[in-house]
């Protein structure tokens, strides 16, 4: 790869018009509220939220304070995010997510909630020792290094931690100085720590171990093949929703497959990557960033459907609705957001998004 | 977490299948982590929960016989509100003379074919039924006509298990309603399917104009059964569509609100907290469509005023002898009182009872004149959460600590009187962020 300061990972123009589509739109925000499901979340300029409902124009917005049912739980949510310390940084799925998990952990959307917050949050962590873990190995397989017996390692005990520093002081002098900066075994390690957090939820390539935003492509492309399946003998009704969906997944599944090609190439020269670190670091984060926006949306969206087999044909129906609000730009499939009272399970579905989200975080 | 011994024995097993010089990625290890298998005990219990809706129906004879005559069907206490409704009682008979013309055989091979269909599959339902509704409908006339020689006094010479007399005249009009099985089926499916959309969809609109449309144009005792049909699925028919005539509409809201005096005038209104409000939002439903015709007829506003009070007034006692029946999870204020939480168990009782009570007061809030009525009810209970939230010792100085301390007990407010009265509870117990600006953003 060149050395250029500013270099993206991107070539391919199909992939801006589908991940920059889904940041324009904003992130998926995980509300319990019935009537704000699908909204989305954007940060502007100043730092303020705003929140836009799919079908909503700029003229129908109105203040979030307006939405005297909304649940404790986004209450929360948008206060987190528009955190004097939060509204800082930019808004992604990935930090609507990790908001998110704060407020599941208060136990704010109920106990199950809460402890599969506290789940997630423990695998979000064991995914970067895993990452550590295979940066290391494979560096030391590329440098045709010795690595320090491994075997008896359990990424969840500090001895795995000492193993990295040892390994890595054994990587140091065969890397040479890091862009030649004069750098050693310590840097060394800060850098593939830094690196590990940002690869995670992708990993390496070639790796049997799937991480998050693996398996949400394979479960992208499950769901897609579901869809196609199921398409033929699903009500004419259903068919335009059906064919919004599916199309929409096979643009992200296309666009992931663009960006995925060019980062497994960054990583599949590892001792490059850490060498040219601090101009690399830009284009592997944009394509992390990039695919975390892609899958916006998706992995919910295949709960919900996964979760609609076997029932009956109007569930169904509705379920497709909601799969488009979560995953398509399309407002021709809105459906109705009746306030409390107006809707007998209105208090169900509030039960329903946080069991959703629980499970799809 | 596996013992470490067994851990390391996996481990080096796996190691010795690896070739040598070659460092294989071992993943056991991976899946031996924590969180890896807490993932799945965090789906299962909610595998299945978050469709809320019941499974798919397979399509038997008798679901296919029915399927015309689903949304007609009505407790038998209704009976007398309409000669169009058929109760509920009467499908023990209704099946057995339906079927009295068709063979064991035929009747099985028609079983086999329905196994593999299900009843929300439209097209499955209507080739079944064009085997079923035609000569069902012939036997119900055929039946009608030999029990009219019997003598009336003598009952028990109708060879026909459940039958009641008053089940009589209704055969004509379901043999009818069968010969026009297929027009009501794919209607009534249609405004099933639009159900999910706005109101102000114009899809949904088109459905059920186009049902009315078609009964407008057949018998009259189909155009009749079609607009109780529509009332019955919450469709708006006022003003009545230009090919609907306004004598019919007429009689299919007398109808209705006939039912709805009968319903609310039982003693006892389904067994279930969900039966009753699921009546009671129906009559809020239908209570609204029937004002837009109702509005120069006082005798008519009289009749749904009479039912409203009737709705109200069962709706209070049963939601007052609901939570005097639970105690509100005793167990669960118990321990809310103590130092420890409750039990996840209890906790999940709690909330459902909740949510039981609270949609029960909505729909009392619906009907009554006067919403503080639902609430008069609740407040007690709210009190005895507040009073046993207080009682725990203060912990944290940070509201995140203490609203996680509360949080079952704010759940549960949120839950019986809505986000608001929670907000207010939490900021009493100082479990609520102080700067309220960041929860108000504009955009």
């Amino acid at each position: 790869m060149g050395g250029k300061a500013t270099e993206t990972m991107v070539d391919n123009g199909d992939f801006a018009s589908t991940a920059a589509e889904a940041e324009t739109l904003g992130a998926l925000a995980p509300f319990t509220t019935p009537m704000l499901f699908g909204a989305r979340l954007r940060r502007g300029a100043d730092g303020r939220l705003s929140l836009k409902t799919p079908g909503e124009t700029a003229a129908d917005s109105a203040p979030i304070g307006d939405f005297a049912d909304m649940t404790l739980h986004d209450r929360l949510l948008i206060g987190l995010l528009s955190d004097g310390d939060q509204s800082a940084r930019p808004l992604t799925p990935r930090s609507v997510a990790a908001a998110a998990m704060q407020v599941a952990a208060l136990g704010a959307s109920g106990r199950f909630a809460q402890h599969a917050a506290a789940v997630h949050l423990q695998h979000v962590e064991e995914d970067k020792h895993i990452a550590q873990f295979l940066l290391i190995v494979r560096l030391t397989e590329e440098l045709d290094l010795e690595c320090p017996d491994w075997r008896c390692l359990n990424p969840a005990e500090p001895a795995f931690h000492d193993w990295l520093i040892e390994t890595a002081a054994l990587i140091a002098p065969a890397l040479g100085d890091l862009n030649n900066q004069g750098g050693d075994e310590a840097d060394l390690t800060a850098v593939l720590e830094e690196i590990a957090a940002l690869i995670a939820p992708v990993g390496l390539p070639g790796e049997e171990y799937q991480p998050e935003i693996r398996r949400a492509l394979t479960i992208l492309t499950e769901l897609a093949d579901a869809l196609a399946n199921h398409a033929p003998t699903a009500p004419l009704a259903d068919a335009a929703v059906i064919v919004a969906i599916l199309t929409a997944a096979r643009r992200t599944l296309a666009a992931a497959q663009t960006i995925l090609t060019v980062y497994e190439t960054t990583l599949n020269n590892l001792a490059d990557l850490v060498r040219h670190w601090p101009i690399r670091r830009q284009a592997v984060g944009d394509a992390c960033a990039s695919l975390d926006w892609l899958m916006d949306g998706w992995v919910a969206a295949n709960r919900i459907w996964v979760d609609t087999s076997g029932v009956g044909a109007a569930a169904r129906s509705g379920a497709l609705r909601e799969m488009a609000l979560l995953t398509t730009a399309d407002a021709a499939h809105t459906v109705s957001r009746p306030k409390r009272g107006d809707d007998p399970i209105f208090l169900d579905k509030i039960y329903r998004n946080e069991l959703l989200r629980a499970s799809a975080p | 977490m596996i013992d470490d011994k067994l851990f390391h024995d996996e481990i080096e097993a796996s190691l010795r299948q690896a070739t040598g010089g070659q460092l294989a990625r071992i993943m056991m290890f991976v899946d031996r982590l924590p969180s890896r298998a807490k993932i799945d005990d965090v789906i299962a219990p909610v595998r299945g929960r978050l469709a809320l809706a019941r499974p798919a129906r397979t399509a038997t004879p008798a679901r296919v016989l029915t399927a015309p005559l689903e949304n007609l069907l009505a407790p038998p206490i209704c009976e007398s509100a309409s000669p169009f409704l058929a109760p509920r009682d009467i499908l023990t008979a209704f099946h057995a003379a339906a079927f009295s013309d068709f063979r064991p055989s035929m009747l099985k091979a028609l079983d086999d074919e329905g196994q593999s269909a299900s009843m929300d599959d439209t097209a499955a339902v209507i080739a079944l039924g064009r085997q079923i509704w035609p000569t069902a409908a012939a036997g119900l006339r055929r039946f009608a006509a030999k029990t009219a020689e019997t003598d009336a006094a003598a009952p028990n010479e109708i060879p026909i298990e459940a039958w009641r007399e008053s089940f009589r005249p209704r055969l004509a009009i379901l043999a009818e309603l069968l010969e026009h099985g297929e027009q009501l089926v794919v209607h009534q499916a249609e405004i099933c399917a639009t159900k999910a959309l706005a109101a102000d969809n114009p899809r949904r609109h088109g459905a059920v104009e186009a049902f009315l449309a078609w009964a407008a144009a057949s018998p009259a005792v189909v155009k009749r059964a079609a607009a109780a049909i529509a009332l019955r699925l919450d469709a708006p028919i006022f003003p009545a569509p230009p090919a609907f005539d306004a004598e019919t509409t007429a009689e299919a809201v007398n109808d209705l609100v006939g039912e709805m005096e009968l319903t609310f005038s039982a003693k006892n209104i389904g067994g279930y907290p969900a039966t009753l409000t699921d009546s009671l939002l129906k009559l809020a439903k239908r209570t609204a469509l029937i004002g837009v015709y109702a509005a120069n007829q006082p005798d008519l506003l009289g009749r749904l005023e009479n039912v409203r009070a009737a709705a109200v007034q069962l709706a209070t006692n049963r939601l007052s002898a609901l939570l005097n029946e639970r105690n509100f999870a005793e167990s669960f204020l118990a321990n809310a009182a103590g130092n420890g939480k409750a039990k996840q168990e209890d906790a999940a009782d709690a909330e459902s009872l909740a949510r039981t009570a609270a949609k029960i007061a909505d729909a009392i809030k619906q009907l009554h004149h006067d919403p503080a009525v639902a609430s008069a009810i609740l407040e007690p209970w709210i009190g005895k959460l507040r009073a046993a939230a207080q009682a725990r010792p203060i912990i944290g100085d940070d509201w995140r600590a203490r609203f996680s301390q509360h949080a079952d007990y704010l759940r549960l407010i949120e839950i019986l009187s809505g986000p608001e009265r929670a907000v207010g509870e939490a900021q009493l117990l100082d479990a609520w962020p102080s700067d309220d600006a960041r929860l108000s953003p504009v955009d």
